[in-house]
């Protein structure tokens, strides 16, 4: 009963700090993950979800592959999309790219940084003004929140022009550089600064923004900014199907895990699988009781000895030899008197001869015992050999092995 | 729900889960082996489900039952019983805890035993109590497997059951046969030469050396042309009191028991053979205050009287008031009477502070002063000092030993009768003095 009422207690008490929980404000994550399942401001859910409508196919499926082994090991047929805040391109990403544009696809990427081998090859520079410190939560709302805006020009394929006024965060990126002939601008900060590039190569396109915060949740769902993001996906195709690419800004998810590598092999997965469910079969049923409880109880202890031990310790530490020697003598002489019922008055001739015949010991011990006992009694100071001594010849005489 | 608490697994399942892992791993470098694997899981799948069906086939397949008496005597070896039955087809190995009683600390007791179709055995084993009261047994925990040995099925059998540890019955009976056919020889009780006399006479018997050759009989003699002697009786009807002491320094266990459980046991042991002997028994125990005091009387039911009383003792081990003792003795107990005062002095100065008392009861009764001799200490004594500190633990050890020489002396030399004895020999040692001093007509 005592236990239950604990219990409830307990229970109780986690409840309240659960609820208390629950019921405390979120302080708002500012992490920027460009992710398609993140509702959080700087993910991109809401434009996953805008795709579903831009789009003939409906759901645009995600890929966690890179371009390379899209390209030319699935031979996917699709146009890509992809937002990160910034591509690491290998060489064999770059080419598959330019191979997968040459054959007559669109490719739109969006990033505030570009590797080095993508602007050489292409001849254009891309320069971050702002990095955002991206644990810095309080900065960028207060960025967000701050006045400063800046006017984004944007030069639709129809030939008509249309502003959109972006928080200067949004902005920091821009094509510093772009000597490229195949590259046109499409769309300039107030101060002229081109922030989305179209490359033509062959019969494709690759459109290049470094505004992938604008397709995030926090301005595709602001009425002012919202419209820019779907102009820029209008550049892609409608009529053809779209893959948005992850992986650039989330990894390959599934070559996280080294469990995944080894499971991956039919018999370690075996192997992990049965190892797995017979521990916690194990601990399942080898946790249950097989009798009932046994209370403890200390036992009763017998603390004779460690009292012998203590006071021996005690007499030691005094060093008395003598006085020692005597309370042993005592107990020796009365060992004598009760078991051979002789007098210990006088240890003389008579007495050893009488003890060595009665006990049946070694005369030439007995006499050496009886003579130190004399020897000890007769002086006032005695040696510690003296005192080993006697215990040696005591042990032999009362025929203690 | 039974099903599921029933259901144990054996050291078996994980050896073979383990082996299979093993082989998996091997596996993993040769696919051959993988294979084999595989095939020995699935078999190992089928003796498993095999194995649960051949133990849970039947409802009520085992019977177990736990056999022993109502009444433990405390000090010595009680044996119990448990018969075990199954209606198994095959043959069964069987795992059994028997939960016993708290009292014994016992956490390891296990018996296996291997049973053939319809095979009954039994189990016998034996405990020590060395505490009076109450002791509850639990009940009969058995773990059942067959030959395939992967899964346990667990039966709660018998009944919870509560005993009562009685003072040492058992030690009761066997001195008092030793007693009737004057056997008490043999175990270590040595045969006193009668000393003293009285003049009611029983019969006249064979001369023996060592016997007062005054009380030939001549006439008897003659006619037998052979030594005849006259043989008188003994006293009847003489109080023998048990006084026990259940002071501070009676708890010291030895072999686990305390000197108190010794003294009660040794009470009753004297007590029945004093009514045997037609003398009249009583009890007396005291620690700071006399608490009980059982008239001495030789009626029929004086003897469970006795073991009752004793059996009820219980005790805050205080001071020892031997004051109080003194008084109630001579309030209460007026014929002079053979008192056995159950008690410890460690050193004179403590003997000294009480004997007082002891004199003064010794005037008016015959005392008996009965203490222990330490056993530890003894062992302590005949063993070898290896260092200069351990020859003087062992000296500090002598010196205990001799004190209680001293104190037993200090009594002798007030006229008081002394036991100095190993708590386990306190009985045997009892009895002879009590033979000795109603032989020598003292009381």
């Amino acid at each position: 009963m005592k236990d239950k009422k604990y219990l409830i207690f307990f229970i109780a008490i986690i409840t309240i700090y659960v609820v208390y929980e629950m019921q405390k404000p979120k302080p708002e994550d500012w992490t920027v993950t460009y992710h398609y399942r993140d509702r959080i401001p700087f993910g991109t859910f809401a434009t996953h979800d805008l795709l579903k409508d831009l789009f003939e196919q409906g759901d645009v499926p995600s890929s966690f592959k890179t371009i390379y082994e899209l390209v030319e090991q699935e031979e996917v047929d699709d146009n890509f999309l992809a937002i990160a805040g910034n591509f690491i391109f290998d060489d064999n990403d770059f080419n598959s790219l330019l191979k997968h544009v040459e054959k007559g696809h669109t490719v739109f990427l969006a990033a505030q940084d570009f590797s080095t081998r993508f602007e050489d090859s292409l001849r254009f520079e891309a320069y971050l003004e702002q990095r955002l410190n991206p644990s810095d939560f309080t900065q960028i709302a207060n960025e967000l929140a701050e006045e400063t805006k800046t006017r984004v020009r944007f030069a639709l394929p129809n030939g008509n022009e249309e502003t959109f006024v972006f928080p200067t965060l949004t902005t920091a990126a821009y094509f510093s550089k772009v000597e490229s002939d195949s590259i046109t601008e499409m769309a300039w900060r107030e101060d002229g600064k081109p922030v989305l590039l179209k490359y033509n190569g062959g019969q494709g396109n690759l459109y290049l923004s470094t505004m992938p915060l604008a397709f995030t949740n926090y301005f595709v769902l602001h009425e002012e900014t919202s419209a820019f993001a779907s102009s820029m996906l209008s550049l892609l195709p409608e009529d053809e199907p779209l893959m948005h690419i992850e992986y650039y800004q989330m990894g390959k998810l599934e070559s996280r895990s080294e469990i995944r590598a080894l499971l991956s092999y039919p018999a370690l997965k075996w192997a992990i699988f049965i190892l797995l469910a017979t521990v916690f079969i194990f601990i399942l049923f080898e946790s249950k009781r097989r009798q009932r409880i046994i209370a403890v109880i200390p036992p009763v202890k017998n603390a004779t000895l460690e009292f012998v031990n203590t006071l021996g310790q005690l007499y030691h530490q005094q060093k008395n030899h003598k006085n020692l020697a005597q309370k042993r003598i005592l107990f020796w002489k009365d060992y004598v008197r009760s078991h051979y019922t002789l007098r210990t008055d006088k240890l003389d001739e008579a007495f050893k001869l009488e003890l060595t015949r009665k006990s049946g010991v070694e005369k030439a011990k007995v006499f050496a015992l009886v003579e130190l006992v004399e020897r000890i009694e007769a002086n006032d100071m005695i040696e510690e050999g003296e005192l080993l001594m006697m215990e040696k010849l005591m042990n032999e005489f009362y025929g203690i092995v | 729900m039974n099903y599921i608490k029933s259901f144990y697994l054996t050291n078996r399942f994980f050896a073979v889960a383990g082996a299979l892992v093993f082989l998996f791993m091997v596996g993993f470098a040769v696919p051959a082996v993988a294979a084999i694997a595989e095939t020995l899981f699935y078999l190992a799948l089928v003796l498993l489900v095999l194995d649960t069906l051949l133990l849970y086939k039947q409802k009520r397949p085992l019977v177990a039952e736990r056999i022993m008496t109502e009444k433990f005597s405390n000090g010595d070896e009680n044996s119990i019983q448990i018969i075990l039955e199954h209606r198994f087809q095959q043959q069964v190995f069987i795992q059994v805890f028997d939960e016993l009683p708290v009292q014994f600390q016992i956490r390891n007791q296990q018996f296996n035993l291997t049973l053939k179709p319809g095979e009954v055995k039994n189990i016998n084993y034996s405990l020590r109590p060395v505490k009076r009261g109450e002791y509850e047994f639990g009940i009969i925990n058995a773990f059942v497997f067959t030959k395939l040995g992967i899964v346990k099925r667990r039966f709660q059998l018998g009944q919870p059951k509560v005993v009562s540890v009685y003072p040492s019955f058992i030690q009761m009976r066997k001195y008092e046969l030793l007693a009737i056919s004057n056997q008490l020889q043999q175990s270590g009780i040595k045969k006193i030469r009668r000393i003293g006399n009285n003049m009611e006479f029983e019969q006249i018997k064979n001369y023996v050396a060592g016997d007062d050759y005054r009380k030939i009989n001549w006439k008897a003699s003659a006619r037998r042309s052979e030594l005849m002697i006259n043989q008188f009786q003994d006293e009847r009807s003489q109080q023998v009191y048990s006084v026990i002491d259940k002071g501070r320094m009676m708890q010291m266990p030895f072999e686990g028991m305390s000197l108190l459980d010794y003294a009660i046991n040794a009470s009753l042991v004297i007590s029945n053979i004093a009514l045997k002997k037609g003398d009249k028994a009583g009890l007396v125990t005291f620690q700071h205050k006399v608490n009980s005091v059982l008239p001495a009387s030789s009626r029929n039911m004086q003897l469970n009287l006795i073991l009752e009383h004793l059996y009820k003792q219980k005790t805050a081990y205080k001071e020892s008031d031997f004051s109080q003792l003194y008084i109630s003795l001579k309030r209460k107990v007026t014929q002079r009477s053979l008192i056995l005062l159950y008690t410890n002095f460690v050193s004179v100065s403590s003997l000294q502070r009480q004997l007082l008392y002891l004199r003064k009861i010794n005037q008016q009764h015959l005392l008996v002063c009965i203490f222990f001799e330490n056993t530890e200490v003894k062992e302590l004594i005949e063993t070898k000092a290896d260092s200069l500190e351990g020859v003087y633990t062992k000296g500090i050890a002598e010196q205990l030993a001799y004190e209680k020489k001293l104190i037993m002396k200090e009594l002798q030399a007030h006229g008081i009768h002394t036991i100095l004895t190993p708590p386990k020999e306190l009985s045997v040692n009892t009895i002879n003095k009590y033979l000795e001093l109603k032989s020598r007509g003292l009381i």
